[in-house]
Parts: structure tokens; C-alpha cells; sequence
């Protein structure tokens, strides 16, 4: 019972960032090469999440998905889809919370490349795509590290867009940190602090090991 | 022949510098381009590259090859070997492996005595930033010539090199060229190496060739007189030559013609003004 929101906690982490690192490395590509008007729309839209409360993309989530609203109609009536209050929902907002955490640090790590590395091997007659995971890819290491790292993290912490999405279901939306908060309602504070100093002690040492990384290979690349 | 008549205007710091070139580079000629940094040197050779957009015509053998702002023959398809000014070689390779992938098909024998006449065996297996500057500078030029090019285009290849290095560099590029029949521009601050090697020298300034030199290395009688006489003055001398059926008076600094005498052959360079 103990373990069971921390390994959703755990899960939904992991197929967040899963589903970032599919997502957010080609956005944050396009971002950084990108000289379209759009490009400060698009990343307006994906900076929101990092100024606004989370109550409030729960909110819109609610509208946009929950069974009232077209959208959310038809998932269920076609797909049987219901993503309010369940684990699949939780898994769509938090891509979309998490979505600056991963592309901002990928897309600084592609604008610091020299254009020089892209072009060289542009010359040697690479396309496109070779010379994206053959060159740039494997030289952002380090910021893709950190974006993995911070998306994995901020997920993990989660509370807000969880609680209103999916709502405190045990063992399908109740998270670690909606598990604290219930322990805490309930005066449970042996419990509460038990979630706490794990999830403390977690993100520390991933954060450590990220700053750790990012210190070896600044030291190796850019000599 | 390679033609171009290319124009851009670009905006730095606020300031508009004009770019703007019309000239014809002879296939199979070694050209250099001379100028201070920020004269456009660079700029031309990534123009010809088609790696920067302007406007105007790029014809190679009387193939467009950019225009008005379009690649019309992808940069990947000229058959360009490259040397950039940062060397760009890439950081997650060991030298060997950023060689071997400048080309589909390596020449094992061809990239080690590359390796072997710029003394490069020792550091085959090093990663890039174990490298010295000029170590950068001399795998960067075995990586372009890797592929054996018909084009080759070296921005500042003398640059943080050693002197005695420069000569080996110097005899590497002309050998390439000799052996493939390559076409060679290369941009250099370093005039001595550039009259080395050049057939003809492009002297950039403000986004335009202000001069051009022809230089006879590359046929050697073309170019020479004989001297006939030589009347010292006070700091100089007047020096008649004879050219083919032509006759030259000079004058010139003493120090010019020590150990000159009546019948030497004096090599002549002539400076072209384009204005």
C-alpha cells in the first residue's frame, strides 16, 4: 500500500519522459534552427506551463477532455477513451507540463553547437538525419541529460495538473505527492514524512548526478 | 571555369556592409584571397560552398549552381572538401573516425600518408581536445582532402600552425592539386604561403576583390625577364628587361637587386587594379 504511489509516482515518470524525449528533441531541433514568425507563438505555448498555476491547465484539460465537452465525447464513444481520471489523462498533461523542462535545455544545447560541425558534414554528402543523430545529437549529450533529468523530476513532483486531472485514486492516479497530501489531511505526518524524505532524497541525487555529468563532459568537449 | 557575380548586403552591429563580387576562377588553378579579417574572404568561400544564400549567380562549367538565393546543385553534390576557420571537427570522434567520415569509401593508403607527411600518426586515436591548434588545423585538412575533392576551399589553413609546419601544409595542398587537378581557393592572412602556392591571388577589401595578382609558379617561363642592364642611381636602380619581344624599364630599391646581374632572370608579378 505504502509502495504502490510511489511506483505510479515512478511510472508515470518514466513514460512522461519517454514520451518528451520522442517529442521534445525534434520540437526543440526545429526550435533552434527555426527563423519562422511563428517560432515566438510556438514557444510561448510551450513555455506556459513554467508561469502558470497548474490549477489552471488542469482546468483547461478538464474542459477539453472532460465527458461534457465534444472532444471528450467522442474519445469515449470511439476509442473508449476517458482520460479524465485516469492514468493515460495524467500521462497527456504532464507531457504538456513538463514540455519546457525538456525542450528548453535541448534546444540551447543545439544553438550552442557551431554551425560549422552541421555544415561539415553537410559538405561530406550526410543527409539530414544522419547528421542529426550521428553529429548533433550525440554533442547535445549533456543538455539532453538535463532535459531527461529535470522532465523526469518535475513529473515526479507533480501536484496540481494530478490532482485535478486525475484526481486521488489509489493505485491508479494517486501519486507520491497526492499520497503526502492525503497523509497529511488524515494527520498521518509518520507517513507524510516517510513520502517526503524519499522524494527529497530522490530528486538530490538525480540532481547531483546531472550537475556531476555536465561538469565531466564541459571539461572533455569544450577544451 | 567557375563565375560568380554575387551581391549581399548584410547588418552588423547596426552597420550595413555591402558584399559585392563579380570574378572567374579558372578549374584546376590555385587561387588565394588575400584581405584583413572581415574583408569578405570567408564569406566568398561560403558562398561558393552554397552554405550562406545571396543574390545574384554561381556557375560552375557552366552549371548554375546558386542563384538568386537558391542551391540549385546541393552543396553536398560539388564535391567540396572544406576547411573551416574553427576547425569543426566533431568533439565525440576520434581523429581516425572524423577522417574515415568525410567519405563512404576511405583510401587507407591515401588518408595514412596524409597522416604520415603532416606527422599525424601519433594522434590517429585522440579525441579533438587533445589536440594542439595546429594539430586541429592539419586533421581538418586531412579530412577534407580525405575525399579527394574537386573543389577544395581552405579558410585560414596556415592559421595557428608553425612555421616549418606551414611548408609541409604548403606541399600537401600542392600535391592534392597536382594529383587530382583540383581546384584550390584558399583564404589566408599568411601572404608569404599564399605566393607559394597561388596561380593568382585575389586582394579583398569591403566585400570586393580590389586587386588581383597573377603569379607565374605554375608556368614558369611565362613570366620571366632577362636582365639587360642595370643603371645604379642614389637608394635605386633602373633595370631594363627584356620580356619575350617586349622591353621593361623598372626602377627600383637597391636592396631589391643585390646579387643581380646582367643576363639573371628576374621572376615578375604583376599587380592588376580592378578599379
Amino acid at each position: 500500500m505504502f509502495r504502490e504511489p510511489l511506483i505510479l509516482s515512478l511510472k508515470l515518470a518514466l513514460i512522461t519522459t519517454l514520451v518528451l524525449v520522442l517529442i521534445g528533441i525534434p520540437l526543440a531541433y526545429f526550435l533552434s534552427r527555426s527563423k519562422s514568425r511563428t517560432k515566438p507563438f510556438i514557444e510561448s505555448i510551450i513555455s506556459l506551463p513554467l508561469v502558470l498555476p497548474p490549477t489552471v491547465l488542469g482546468f483547461y484539460f478538464l474542459m477539453a477532455f472532460g465527458r461534457n465537452s465534444g472532444l471528450g465525447s467522442w474519445l469515449d464513444d470511439t476509442l473508449g477513451l476517458s482520460l479524465v481520471f485516469s492514468f493515460e489523462g495524467l500521462v497527456i498533461a504532464s507531457v504538456i507540463y513538463s514540455l519546457p523542462f525538456m525542450v528548453h535545455p535541448v534546444q540551447a544545447g543545439f544553438r550552442n553547437l557551431p554551425a560549422s560541425l552541421r555544415e561539415a558534414a553537410q559538405l561530406m554528402g550526410h543527409s539530414d538525419w544522419s547528421i542529426f543523430h550521428r553529429i548533433l545529437v550525440p554533442n547535445i549529450k549533456s543538455s539532453l541529460i538535463t532535459g531527461i533529468v529535470l522532465s523526469f523530476a518535475h513529473t515526479i513532483g507533480e501536484f496540481g495538473v494530478v490532482l485535478m486531472i486525475g484526481g486521488n485514486i489509489p493505485g491508479l492516479t494517486e501519486v507520491a505527492s497526492i499520497a503526502i497530501y492525503k497523509e497529511v489531511e488524515t494527520m498521518n505526518y509518520a507517513a507524510a514524512n516517510q513520502y517526503s524524505l524519499i522524494l527529497l532524497l530522490f530528486s538530490f541525487a538525480i540532481l547531483f548526478m546531472v550537475y556531476a555529468f555536465n561538469r565531466k563532459s564541459e571539461k572533455v568537449y569544450w577544451k | 571555369m567557375i563565375r560568380f557575380d554575387v551581391h549581399k548586403v548584410f547588418r552588423q552591429s547596426g552597420v550595413d556592409f555591402k558584399f559585392e563580387m563579380k570574378e572567374e576562377i579558372a578549374v584546376g588553378s590555385i587561387t588565394g584571397l588575400s584581405g584583413p579579417s572581415g574583408s569578405g574572404k570567408t564569406t566568398l568561400l561560403r558562398f561558393i560552398a552554397g552554405l550562406e544564400k545571396f543574390d545574384g549567380e554561381l556557375m560552375c562549367n557552366e552549371v548554375v549552381w546558386s542563384k538568386n538565393k537558391v542551391n540549385v546543385v546541393d552543396p553536398s553534390a560539388r564535391k567540396i572538401g572544406f576547411v573551416f576557420q574553427d576547425h569543426a571537427l566533431f568533439p565525440h570522434m576520434s581523429v581516425i573516425r572524423n577522417v574515415e567520415f568525410a567519405t563512404k569509401q576511405p583510401d587507407s593508403a591515401y588518408i595514412a600518408d596524409l597522416f604520415a607527411r603532416l606527422e599525424l600518426d601519433d594522434v590517429r586515436d585522440s579525441m579533438p581536445h587533445q589536440l594542439s591548434g595546429g594539430q586541429k588545423q592539419r586533421v581538418a585538412l586531412v579530412r577534407a582532402l580525405a575525399p579527394k575533392p574537386e573543389l577544395l576551399l581552405l579558410d585560414e589553413p596556415f592559421a595557428s600552425v608553425e612555421q616549418r609546419m606551414r611548408s609541409r601544409i604548403v606541399d600537401v595542398i600542392r600535391h592534392h592539386h597536382d594529383e587530382n587537378g583540383s581546384t584550390v581557393l584558399i583564404a589566408s592572412h599568411h601572404d608569404h604561403q599564399l605566393k607559394d602556392l597561388c596561380s593568382r591571388i585575389l586582394f579583398i577589401n569591403n566585400g570586393r576583390v580590389k586587386a588581383a595578382r597573377n603569379y607565374s609558379s605554375l608556368s614558369p617561363d611565362h613570366d620571366h625577364g632577362v636582365v639587360e642592364e642595370i643603371h645604379l642611381e642614389e637608394n635605386t636602380a633602373l633595370v631594363k628587361v627584356k620580356k619575350g619581344e617586349d622591353r621593361l624599364e623598372l626602377r627600383l630599391p637597391v636592396s631589391m637587386l643585390e646579387g643581380v646581374q646582367k643576363g639573371d632572370k628576374l621572376k615578375l608579378d604583376f599587380l592588376k587594379d580592378q578599379n
